[in-house]
């Protein structure tokens, strides 16, 4: 024990603050938000027991469907988009063209955009009397109809549209990095056996950058998990609540709605579809690191 | 006491983000943010200054939403503003019931201000005895504006009914303008509803709807007002969805739309953009149709929660006796376009509209509570969010009803 300690004792020491902080503020808020989820609380924290009440109120709740629904059509075309536009984007910067470094700021420049500005310039360039629509029909065009705010079918493609624009700089920066990092001897290799470009794309750097595929995934699955704002300044969840997302759902409830037991079971799910999410990648991880060690 | 620590923890942080800065003074969170409201806040600062404090404005620009979700937070972390803005009525109530609002009934017994405010206004800022909020100002809901240029370019009078509000619209529409300035916002929508609902059955079916109770929806009142709110979205232009009140009343200071639903905060924004309401102005104002005796009110008040430090304490105090003061209820009300809460101050030098609402106010039982003092949150959320989808999708009015009542019984 004493030489554990000796040996690692320092590294405890170190390390100790951020394992608490660790604990308290990320597990410890998490047991109580699932408890929470047990209660019926409603303005301030209650903690009598009531079972599953706040669940099977979630259960009959159309809007909570139609949440969870877009929060699966969302965040899956969010990861589709952003990896396919990202993935293309960085290949043609990585031809080695000669404005790459302006090139390269021109695609992250709506990351550095909150969600907010997005949204709203979003919500302007969609809108019929004066976005898109208007521009197209002024054209000559007088039967265009784009009108995806006002739809609510199409409004959460609207926010997916916005949420890509916004998204595939940082999948492109990362990918770029990625693709920086693959041995130029390959290439060389490749090219002396005369295997067509798209192909040493698809079999052999695609699986190469598998890990650095897997953080882009788990990147942007947060973020739709997570996507409040952008929801607030383009459709406010409207027309109806077709365009609502979970994460706007429970801040409605935890906040002017003061029912934070429904919110709290509404969070839950949200955390239980986000570790469904990650399953997959820390089977990629698990396979890695025993593919590493054999 | 051992779960406290967590929310405690996670509300701190949420603090830390919004607020940096804590010095000497008084920190007043509130989201009054448009041009004419952040005209009236400015001249309260004004009047705090003077006494002595600072004011430590913490405006958020997101609305009651987050504006309430951040005071909550502020005040389970212990760390309150000094002031922070509530609709009166209910919310106030349940704040106060959790312990969460200090006292400053010695302020309220100085300044008279049972004298001096209507009974159910004091009630209102009353928890078992103290009193826990100030009344800031007051507000009515069921007001139509109108473009005095569009409805002369399209040959209409300002409509007496329903009816005549429906014919006035296809002349709108022929003449080339948008008939109604709305939105596809939740809380536009069931306020629209609730004015409609005034008109055709009345104070007492206004009353019963106020009142939480959802059998008003099917009634013959109820079930028409779902028509005629399906005959207005047929008229909505393109553009409504998710627009927000204030460009709303752009539409119609640009005379691009001839008729507004809002309350009078949107007097207070025709006044800030030079383009006052009144008989001569380019604005004109009247009650919506039916509803000319008596008037929806909500109104503003400043919690002053607990647990602050003295110097806080006294702070809300002189903070309280500035926003009652006399001149200051005026000023702050003619800036934002409401009235004042005291009745025994000189109203004279108000405008037409204002008189108009005083002269109903004054009437027996001319004062309606609207839905916003006497709903609670939740339930008044489940209201929008299924008035919002009938909008989205109009179904016939029984069915309206069905979904309506269903959505409000649930959140009970």
């Amino acid at each position: 024990m004493s030489r554990l300690f000796r040996r690692y004792g320092a590294a405890w020491m170190a390390l100790s603050p951020s394992v608490l902080a660790a604990a308290v503020c990320f597990y410890g808020c998490i047991a109580w938000m699932v408890y929470i989820s047990f209660t019926r609380s409603k303005l301030v924290p209650r903690y009598d027991w009531a079972g599953w009440v706040q669940y099977e109120r979630l259960m009959d709740d159309e809007r909570w469907h139609v949440a969870m629904g877009n929060l699966l059509v969302f965040g899956g075309a969010l990861i589709v988009f952003t990896l396919a536009l990202g993935f293309l984007l960085a290949i043609f910067l990585d031809q080695r063209i000669r404005i790459e470094g302006f090139l390269r700021t021109v695609y992250m420049y709506p990351l550095a955009m909150s969600f907010v500005v997005t949204g709203l310039a979003w919500q302007w360039i969609l809108n019929p009397d004066f976005g898109v629509q208007k521009i197209v029909r002024d054209l000559g065009f007088p039967n265009f109809e784009f009108n995806w705010l006002g739809s609510e079918r199409m409004s959460i493609f609207a926010i997916l549209l916005a949420a890509v624009w916004h998204g595939s700089g940082l999948v492109m920066a990362i990918l770029l990095a990625g693709l920086r990092n693959i041995d130029s001897d390959i290439w060389k290799a490749t090219r002396v056996d005369g295997i067509p470009t798209w192909r040493v794309y698809l079999h052999i750097v695609v699986p190469m950058l598998l890990p650095v595929i897997t953080t882009c995934v788990v990147l942007q699955a947060l973020g739709a998990l997570r996507a409040y704002d952008i929801v607030v300044a383009m459709t406010g969840g409207g027309p109806g609540f077709s365009s609502d997302l979970p994460g706007k759902f429970v801040i409605d409830y935890a906040g002017e709605r003061a029912n934070l037991g429904l919110a709290a079971a509404a969070a839950v799910e949200m955390l239980l579809t986000l570790v469904l999410l990650l399953v997959p990648s820390w089977i990629v991880k698990f396979r890695q690191n025993r593919a590493g060690t054999a | 006491m051992h779960f406290r620590i967590f929310p405690m923890i996670a509300a701190s942080a949420l603090a830390a983000m919004t607020t940096c800065t804590q010095a000497a003074g008084i920190e007043v969170l509130h989201w009054w943010t448009t041009a004419g409201d952040s005209k009236a806040v400015k001249l309260l600062a004004e009047g705090v200054t003077e006494k002595g404090d600072k004011w430590l404005d913490t405006a958020i620009a997101g609305g009651p939403g987050p504006g309430f979700q951040i005071t909550m937070s502020r005040m389970a972390a212990g760390d309150p503003p000094g002031a922070v803005q509530m609709p009166l009525g209910v919310r106030v109530k349940d704040v106060a019931a959790e312990k969460l609002l200090g006292d400053i009934s010695d302020v309220s017994s100085k300044g008279k201000w049972a004298d001096a405010l209507p009974a159910t206004v004091l009630r209102s800022v009353t928890f078992s005895g103290k009193v826990v909020a100030i009344p800031v100002t007051m507000h009515g809901v069921n007001w139509l504006w109108y473009s005095r240029k569009v409805l002369e370019s399209a040959k209409v009078a300002p409509p007496k009914n329903w009816d005549e509000m429906m014919a006035a619209a296809e002349k709108i529409k022929a003449a080339g303008f948008i008939p109604f300035a709305v939105s596809s916002q939740s809380w536009q929508i069931s306020w629209l509803y609730g004015n409609i609902l005034a008109g055709v059955g009345g104070r007492t079916a206004y009353e019963q709807l106020a009142a939480g109770d959802t059998k008003v929806f099917s009634t013959p009142a109820g079930l028409k007002a779902f028509d005629i709110l399906a005959q207005i979205r047929k008229y909505a232009d393109d553009g409504q969805n998710n627009r927000g009140w204030n460009a709303n009343s752009n539409l119609l200071m640009a005379d691009k739309a001839a008729f507004q639903f809002m309350g009078d905060w949107a007097k207070g924004e025709f006044q800030a953009a030079g383009k006052p309401a009144g008989s001569k102005g380019p604005i004109g104002c009247m009650l919506t149709p039916g509803t000319s005796d008596f008037y929806i009110m909500m109104g503003d008040a400043l919690a002053l929660p607990a647990a602050v430090k003295p110097e806080v304490l006294a702070a809300q105090k002189r903070l309280a006796e500035t926003m009652m003061d006399k001149d200051m209820q005026i000023k702050f009300a003619k800036a934002k376009g409401s009235l004042p809460f005291r009745t025994d101050v000189k109203t004279d030098g108000f405008d037409e509209c204002a008189q108009m609402a005083l002269k109903v106010f004054a009437k027996p039982n001319g004062a309606v509570p609207g839905t916003a003092m006497t709903l609670r949150g939740e339930i008044n959320g489940a209201y929008g969010d299924a008035l919002a989808k009938f909008w989205a999708q109009p179904t016939s009015a029984k069915q309206a009803a069905e979904s309506v009542s269903a959505a409000m019984q649930r959140a009970q």
